[in-house]
């Protein structure tokens, strides 16, 4: 394959070496050389306007330029072009000096040899070209870390910035409002202390050979203050050798406060939970414990983990949870929320909760359980007391009631006692007449047939029946003061018998035991309250019967019992009976047990009825025991 | 002063006064009647009389007055009350200021006799 040849552009005024150089170049076989030789700087730089050569050789000293100047006016004009200067050797100096300044190789005219010339010519050319390679690819690298958002950057190692891009450099104007330079320490422009010795800090763990990512807040106060993630990476050159530091920042600050704000939300949350008194649970559908927040968890029936997973049938008997996984169902298909109460032992305390469960999600539902134990005390006790109170109203209204009545009675009785007052006076002396004028008839026809004389007899004890029941009235209305002494209870009760004969059908059976304690009593009063009981007994038992009477002691109080084997009182009329004027008898007017009652009561003491229909009623006198 | 007790019965009532009248009558008493406290005093001016069985509640004067009009003139007179009520101060006063007993109407005429026979038996040993 022939080789395209190599444009060669000679700057040489002197003739002789002109013709040297041409002849080695078209003495060797390696390269095929094109070349143009100009003899002036002028001429030079003008063919170069036209063209541009593969090499230019330059002879540093001109009829119209000299020395270095040749070398830079020409390097000027063709930067991309390799130059290799030609010198004599009295004047290498300035060579070395074009080298420096872009030149690519010098030869001295004399030692040239035709090989070494066309090997200098190709390095020459070679080099440049890896030259522009290297500087367009560096031209890439620079753009591309300036189209960069973030800051790039390169340090060596004494911190001097090596490269930067211009969001690094923005970022330092930012931060500590510096105006960065290549060469200058990237350490002296960080104008806070703390940022300063964290960078050092950072940079020298990666001189070590380290690749590490720190983040911190960098900036001076009062300026930017940002939060960076800094990748530091060791650049290292061909021996392994750490020659200096890459840096790649980015700007993690929304992130960072993003976190923060998380974190402090979190935080929050988390004291909102720990202040709860609540228990929060989030239950699904099959009654599943799913989640138990951070609350209050000495409320827990069981630890948090033993509960999770498990069913409501765990902690609850298996009705009551039945009746929770229908209300959780329940609350799953109509999204509204429902409210229970439910006793649960935790550890060895009773306590009742009040719990809201509320849909969580399609599946779940969220349970705000809380202690209501002291709440559930405060109102039993209320209920327990406006019970009691309510009784208490009830006694009172009861008392009240009886009280009215009883007001209501006495009027009654007052009128009734005024009435019975002076209508007794008006009565008792007709009925004293009649009984005078039966007298009378009694007396003067001795011998009266059997008819006149029932009729007599008939007249004489329905006018006795009369006046008894005017004098009952007078005894209810106007009872006797009461004289109470020291009285044998057997005394009462044969005088009594004496007063208020028993009919002989009936039979009568006491029981007074021989040690029985004298009673304090008024014992006319007495004996009238028993008397009206026999009486009361023996028309119970019109036909036959057996009288019991009986006395016991009971401490403090002697008991006298009336019995008899009569008719009995309906239950209908029993809290009748002591009621005046409720009468159940043809010629009685109904004062005989209220004068009974009125009169135990005065003595201290009171009456208790017991009584079965058909089999008899039982009577019983409380009267107090004579002390001692 | 005769065989037997002669005695005034007084009643504003003249069938009370009357029939209690008839009755000691037929046992053989010497009986007076009145009606009120005035008629009263003049069968005692008019009659010796050793009983006097008188209503306490009258319209013209009561028993009890009457009893104290007797007192001075008659201070051998018996003086027994009959009433309809069973205590009246009235009669208290009456008791304590010497009648001998209260009987309340109606009266008990078995009793009655028998303290009248009581009462002759100490009449008569005073006579």
């Amino acid at each position: 394959m022939k080789k395209k040849p190599i444009r060669v552009l000679l700057l040489e005024d002197n003739p002789g070496d002109a013709r040297l150089l041409r002849e080695y170049l078209h003495e060797t076989d390696l390269v095929q050389v094109e070349l143009d030789h100009v003899e002036r700087l002028k001429t030079c730089l003008e063919h170069l306007a036209r063209g541009k050569p593969d090499v230019i050789l330059l002879d540093l000293g001109l009829p119209d330029s000299q020395g270095l100047e040749t070398f830079t006016q020409v390097y000027a004009q063709a930067p991309e072009v390799p130059i290799v200067v030609l010198t004599g050797l009295n004047d290498t100096g300035q060579a070395v000096e074009a080298v420096r300044d872009g030149a690519q190789d010098y030869l001295v005219k004399g030692d040239v040899s035709g090989g070494l010339l066309v090997r200098a010519i190709r390095y020459a050319i070679e080099r440049k070209q890896a030259e522009v390679e290297l500087m367009e690819r560096n031209a890439t690298l620079n753009a591309i870390l300036e189209s960069a958002a973030t800051p790039v950057f390169s340090l060596d190692r004494d911190y001097r910035y090596t490269s930067f891009n211009s969001a690094h450099a923005a970022v330092m104007k930012a931060l500590y409002g510096a105006e960065v330079e290549i060469g200058q320490s990237m350490l002296e422009y960080q104008a806070v202390p703390a940022d300063r010795e964290e960078a050092r800090k950072n940079l020298d763990r990666a001189l070590c050979g380290e690749q590490i990512v720190e983040s911190a807040y960098s900036g001076e106060p009062g300026r930017t203050r940002r939060y960076f993630e800094i990748t530091h990476n060791p650049i290292c050159d061909t021996t392994g050798e750490v020659i200096g530091v890459s840096v790649f920042v980015s700007d993690i600050t929304e992130r960072k406060q993003a976190e923060e704000k998380l974190a402090a939300s979190e935080a929050e949350l988390r004291a909102l939970f720990a202040s709860m008194q609540d228990v929060v649970l989030v239950i699904d559908r099959e009654g599943v414990y799913r989640k138990i927040a951070p609350t209050n968890l000495a409320l827990l029936a069981k630890p948090t983990q033993e509960l999770l997973g498990k069913n409501l049938r765990y902690v609850f008997p298996a009705e009551q949870a039945e009746t929770f996984l229908g209300t959780t169902r329940q609350v799953l298909e109509t999204h509204q929320t429902a409210h229970i109460e439910y006793e649960l032992m935790i550890g060895e305390r009773k306590v009742w909760f009040s719990a809201s469960i509320s849909s969580m999600n399609e599946d779940s539902t969220v349970w705000v359980t809380h202690d209501i134990t002291e709440h559930k005390r405060a109102e039993q006790k209320l209920a327990q007391y406006s019970e009691y109170l309510e009784e208490m109203v009830a006694e009172r209204t009861r008392e009240l009631t009886d009280a009215q009545e009883k007001l209501v009675r006495h009027e009654k009785l007052a009128v009734l006692g005024q009435i019975a007052g002076s209508v007794s006076h008006e009565l008792r002396n007709p009925l004293g007449i009649i009984l005078n004028a039966v007298y009378y008839l009694k007396l003067v026809q001795p011998d009266a047939n059997e008819k006149v004389r029932h009729h007599h007899a008939m007249i004489e004890q329905e006018t006795h029946n009369a006046e008894k029941i005017i004098s009952d009235l007078l005894d209810f209305t106007r009872l006797k003061s009461t004289e109470l002494e020291p009285v044998s209870v057997a005394e009462l009760v044969q005088h009594t018998l004496k007063r208020f004969p028993v009919p002989k059908i009936v039979t009568v059976a006491l029981k007074l035991p021989a040690d029985l304690p004298m009673v304090f009593a008024d014992p006319r009063q007495v004996e009238q309250m028993l008397g009206n009981m026999v009486v009361n007994a023996c028309q119970a038992m019109k036909d036959g019967g057996q009288l019991t009477i009986s006395a016991h002691h009971q401490k403090e109080m002697v008991t006298i019992v009336v019995n008899d084997t009569g008719v009995g009182i309906p239950p209908e009329n029993m809290p009748k009976l002591f009621e005046p004027l409720f009468t159940t008898k043809i010629n009685g007017i109904g004062l005989g047990l209220p004068i009974c009652k009125k009169l135990a009561e005065a003595n201290g003491g009171r009456i208790e009825v017991q009584s079965e229909p058909g089999k008899g009623s039982t009577f019983t006198v409380y009267l107090p025991a004579q002390e001692g | 002063m005769s065989e037997s007790l002669s005695i005034l019965v007084v009643d504003d009532n003249p069938s009370m006064a009357s029939t209690l009248a008839e009755i000691l009558d037929v046992k053989g008493f010497e009986v007076h009647a009145a009606n009120s406290g005035a008629e009263a005093l003049d069968i005692l001016r008019d009659h010796p009389v050793d009983i006097l069985l008188t209503d306490v509640k009258m319209p013209d004067m009561n028993g009890v007055e009457l009893y104290r009009e007797t007192r001075k003139p008659y201070p051998n007179l018996i003086t027994l009350l009959m009433t309809a009520y069973a205590a009246d101060t009235i009669i208290q006063q009456g008791l304590a200021e010497g009648i001998q007993t209260v009987l309340t109407k109606p009266v008990n005429i078995d009793y009655l006799l028998a303290l009248f026979s009581a009462f002759k038996r100490i009449v008569m040993k005073a006579g």
